[in-house]
């Protein structure tokens, strides 16, 4: 083992993902304090220095001090902000008790209303546990500790996404690629060259596991005690912001070791998960589904599953759940477990050891039982036995069939654009609120340039719009009681929220009067194509199924032929450089057209055949959140370029793939590279950190970067 | 058609693959012998333009073949030692596609295959997939997308390893006829599988040619150098030590062990033979 264990690190690409994964946390966790915006929240000195004044005092004390500080006019408005904020963390410092208190309240109506509402039998049983849980800390004190330090390593979730791409490595190098190269083919061959080898080489990868977790988790603590100290570490764990209701009875010192403890199973089972579909994929490209499948489905299940659903224990029963392992230990939770409510943690515990013996027996199972070469199976297409005439064919189509045909590609395609089928939802509602509805039905009566006509049009509804303004005033004005007033006030409801809707369109021809080609149009569809508040999360996903997408495609075009020793051959006959070379490139392009077309024709075609076109040629700085730099282009200008941008982004993806494994030479480690070059980015970009919006080529991959 | 080598030079790093090698390659077949890392494969790998040399030249026709480009690989036809191919593809499907590779019109291309596969007695599994070959399978198919096109040169890199016998004849007296119209170059280390059918024998060793010649040439050159001594297995070893032995064979009156060398030990009975060939110093 520890040969394998040694052998692992001296792989330079292993050492390589391990410094670089290193230098992204670092970089990811000092980015996320240092660019906290002053007018919002403290920064980093800031945040100190206060932590500094207050540390040391009763927290009675230092909450009166806090409350004077953050009240006192004369102090900077940043500075003030920082009082607040720490005033908001230390709000439950003190004694438990008042935190108690607020919880046994909540549960004694709950009973109350028990009667009038249904609760079912496990609700009563959760909501007793749980107070059962939170009663044990009876008489606790809750001290002031620096919370954002705590925060960095117990919330940080981005460490694991650096650590996942680590791992990810160290088995496509260590196990995968060994399995490509066919080294299993012998080594299976020998005395010990199965089980043996097997179990000797997952407990080395678990050993590497526990090595980066630590790694990762000691950098994380050193930056955070650095940056903002770590306070009492004899202080309970309800003493860190947001860990108030946390069930976990231990002092800081304890919970980091939990804290760890349970991330490391988390890790070991994500490792045994990789290995597992490692032995049992016979190619690197089910693999890749595999994984794409189960981590897409987790991440899924734990963001898109609200806590009170009834599907709640996919939420937090899977990989990704398991993973945010703070948040496990920050509020006690339960999980139904055949209508018993049992603590999240312990769930957790069982499920790591649970899944992690399966995944281990499975893996070692399956590769001593693996028979590795096949045999000479008739082709599919060829079960007949009618003599055919043999006849060839030219590059072009030889080199298509090869990619799409027997690499998969085509299957890969179909199976895409079927799950973006089957996933498809139409627009539900055009409308925010339903101000917004009048406000729709005004602009579509003038969508178009702002002309002499529509101004006449607006002025009239002006007008009446003044005159229903006169009008309830007066009744109002008659009205005797301020009963009878709310009667009146209810009477025009719809017609104030026609007037809100009209004073959205006042505000728009306001906005654009200063606009060459300003238009009045309904926006609600093109602020969801032009990355316009949330949309752009939505960008982000598109973006990386494209990305995986194509990676998955086109990594096996170049790398196959490396893998097999055919480049060599190849490059000897007349076509099988520059023509080949050029095929390969066509037919990569003509891959990504249609991934790119499934995936934005599609959304284009939700967003745009339920809001319409209306307006289009209008200037899309008309729309407020558009700089107005480019107001010399129309809304379809705008959507062009931005779509020229992603295809282009696409194509840049494709050809760096093709880079990449004609050095990686392996399929494996083309994807792992690929995933980590152009998938991580927007990974990361996802879960918050703006600034990879601009790194490499997500501001192409995005579009909308203005 | 000629392949003039001269001067060929080519290093990896400290170590000297090839060193100042020339050579004229006409029609027939030319057998490259050579220990491993003699340098038979950088050799192959020059004259398949898959390196770049460090200098001298390679002229095709009296043309630098690195200048001629697709139109030298046109006429090349490669066989590597290595086995790995398109685990998916039929035989025929492979050599559809490698006949598209190297520009064959599809027509004349599909002849080509149905011929070939009759050739390397493929034809009753042309339709299965390569991936469940056995070697030597594998070897007929790599053999058989060389031949496509009919090549000028054909490069063959241990082209009857794993073959049995009577596959390894039928091969060898295919290449021989076929020889008659192009340039083979036959890297191999099994000495019987060229020593009727090459023109001439080049040994290399350490990067330099240390001799070329006919198989009778080169024959006759260690001629009573050459010679057959019985023994057993207590005085086998110090021979060994102190000889350049070849094969050991057992005879039904014992050991007789081969012995190379301008001196040979009393009682050593001469013999004509080409496989000593292997053990000159």
């Amino acid at each position: 083992m520890w040969r394998e264990h040694k052998k692992l690190w001296k792989q330079r690409a292993v050492a390589v993902f391990v410094v670089a994964g290193l230098l992204l946390n670092l970089f990811l966790l000092l980015r996320s304090e240092y660019s906290r915006q002053s007018w919002m929240e403290p920064t980093v000195s800031c945040y100190r220095s206060i932590y500094h004044e207050i540390k040391g005092m009763e927290p009675a004390k230092a909450k009166s001090y806090l409350k004077k500080k953050s009240n006192n006019q004369n102090i900077a408005y940043e500075r003030r902000i920082g009082y607040e904020t720490m005033l908001d963390e230390i709000s439950r410092a003190g004694s438990y008790d008042e935190y108690l208190e607020e919880r046994e309240k909540d549960y004694s109506k709950s009973k109350v209303f028990e009667g009038f509402r249904k609760s079912s039998k496990y609700d009563r049983k959760d909501a007793a546990k749980v107070m059962k849980m939170l009663r044990q800390f009876q008489g606790s004190t809750v001290q002031i500790v620096p919370s954002r330090g705590w925060a960095m390593i117990l919330l940080f979730f981005q460490t694991d996404i650096a650590g996942l791409v680590i791992l990810l490595a160290a088995a496509a190098v260590s196990f995968m690629q060994e399995k490509e190269r066919g080294e299993y083919f012998f080594i299976r061959t020998m005395k010990r060259g199965r089980g043996s080898f097997i179990i000797y080489k997952v407990s080395a990868l678990l050993l590497f596991t526990m090595e980066v977790l630590l790694l990762l988790y000691l950098e994380n603590i050193l930056v955070a005690w650095k940056m903002y100290g770590l306070g009492d570490l004899n202080a309970c764990l309800q003493s860190v912001d947001g860990f108030i209701g946390t069930g976990v009875a231990a002092d800081l010192k304890q919970s980091i070791v939990l804290f760890l403890g349970l991330k490391l199973l988390a890790y070991f089972v994500s490792m045994l998960l990789i290995l597992f579909l490692m032995t049992v994929c016979g190619t690197s490209q089910k693999l890749y589904i595999c994984l794409a499948v189960i981590l897409g489905g987790s991440s899924l299940a734990y963001w898109g599953i609200s806590a009170n659903s009834w599907v709640s224990v996919l939420k937090y029963v899977n990989l990704i759940g398991f993973l945010h392992t703070g948040e496990m230990m920050a509020v006690y939770r339960n999980i139904g477990l055949y209508g018993f409510p049992v603590s999240y943690i312990t769930v957790g515990i069982v499920f790591f050891i649970v899944v992690g013996i399966l995944l281990f027996s499975g893996t070692v199972f399956f590769f001593c039982e693996q028979k590795i070469v096949s045999r000479a199976k008739r082709h599919i297409l060829s079960q007949g036995k009618r003599q055919r005439k043999i006849r060839g064919y030219r590059l072009f189509y030889g080199e298509t069939k090869k990619i799409l045909y027997y690499q998969r590609v085509l299957l890969m395609i179909c199976i895409f654009a079927g799950v973006i089928w089957w996933n498809y939802t139409a627009v539900h509602s055009l409308y925010d609120d339903e101000s917004d509805v009048y406000y729709k039905e005004y602009v579509d009566q003038v969508s178009g340039p702002y002309t002499k006509v529509s101004a006449k049009k607006i002025k009239q509804w002006r007008e009446e719009r003044l005159a229903l303004e006169k009008q309830i005033h007066q009744e109002k004005r008659k009205a005797a009681t301020d009963e009878l007033k709310s009667i009146v006030e209810s009477g025009y409801a719809r017609e104030r929220k026609r007037t809100e809707g009209f004073q959205v369109l006042m505000n728009h021809i306001s906005y654009i009067s200063g606009i060459s080609n300003g238009g009045l149009f309904y926006e609600r569809g093109y602020e969801q194509l032009t990355g316009y508040e949330m949309a752009w999360k939505r960008d982000a996903v598109l973006a990386l199924e494209g990305v995986l997408m194509v990676i998955l495609t086109v990594a096996g075009i170049y790398s196959r032929e490396y893998e097999t020793g055919m480049m060599r051959l190849l490059r000897t006959t007349s076509r099988g450089r520059q023509e080949l070379r050029s095929a390969k490139l066509w037919i990569g392009v003509g891959i990504v057209t249609v991934i790119y077309g499934i995936i934005y024709g599609s959304e284009f075609y939700r967003i745009l055949s339920a809001f319409g076109t209306k307006g289009w040629n209008c200037s899309v700085a008309s729309m407020a959140h558009i700089p107005m730099y480019l107001s010399g282009l129309a809304v379809v200008d705008y959507l062009a370029l931005i779509s020229v941008m992603r295809y282009l982004g696409f194509f840049l993806v494709m050809a760096a793939v093709y880079l990449i494994s004609s050095r990686a030479k392996s399929f494996i480690m083309t994807v792992v590279y690929s995933i980590s070059i152009f998938a991580l980015p927007l990974v990361l970009y996802l879960s918050g950190v703006k600034v990879f919006k601009y790194v490499l080529l997500d501001p192409l991959l995005l579009g909308n970067i203005f | 058609m000629e392949i003039t080598i001269s001067h060929l030079t080519k290093r990896f790093g400290d170590k000297t693959a090839l060193d100042d090698v020339s050579l004229v390659l006409d029609s027939g077949v030319h057998a490259l012998l050579g220990p491993n890392g003699a340098g038979k494969s950088t050799l192959i790998n020059i004259l398949t333009d898959s390196i770049v040399r460090d200098q001298g030249e390679v002229l095709c026709n009296d043309h630098e073949i690195t200048k001629l480009g697709a139109k030298y690989r046109e006429l090349l036809g490669y066989m590597p030692q290595q086995q790995r191919l398109y685990e998916n593809y039929t035989a025929e499907e492979f050599l559809k596609y490698m006949a598209a590779v190297k520009g064959i019109a599809p027509a004349t291309a599909g002849k080509q295959i149905a011929e070939l596969l009759q050739v390397v007695n493929l034809w009753e599994v042309r339709r299965k997939k390569v991936g469940g070959f056995s070697g030597g399978m594998k070897q007929r198919v790599l053999l058989a997308q060389a031949l496509l096109g009919n090549p000028r040169l054909l490069i063959l890199d241990e082209p009857t390893a794993g073959l049995d016998p009577s596959e390894r004849i039928n091969i060898r007296n295919y290449i021989a006829a076929v020889a008659q119209k192009m340039i083979v170059l036959f890297a191999t280390h099994v000495v019987s599988d060229i020593e009727c059918i090459a023109k001439d024998v080049i040994l290399i060793r350490d990067g330099r040619i240390c001799q070329k010649g006919t198989p009778v040439e080169l024959i006759e050159s260690i001629q009573g150098k050459v010679g057959e001594l019985p023994c057993d297995l207590d005085s086998l070893e110090k021979l060994q030590e102190r000889y350049c032995t070849g094969n050991v064979y057992q005879r039904r009156e014992g050991l007789r062990v081969r012995i190379v060398g301008d001196e040979l030990p009393e009682g050593c009975l001469p013999v004509r033979d080409s496989s000593p060939l292997y053990c000159r110093r």
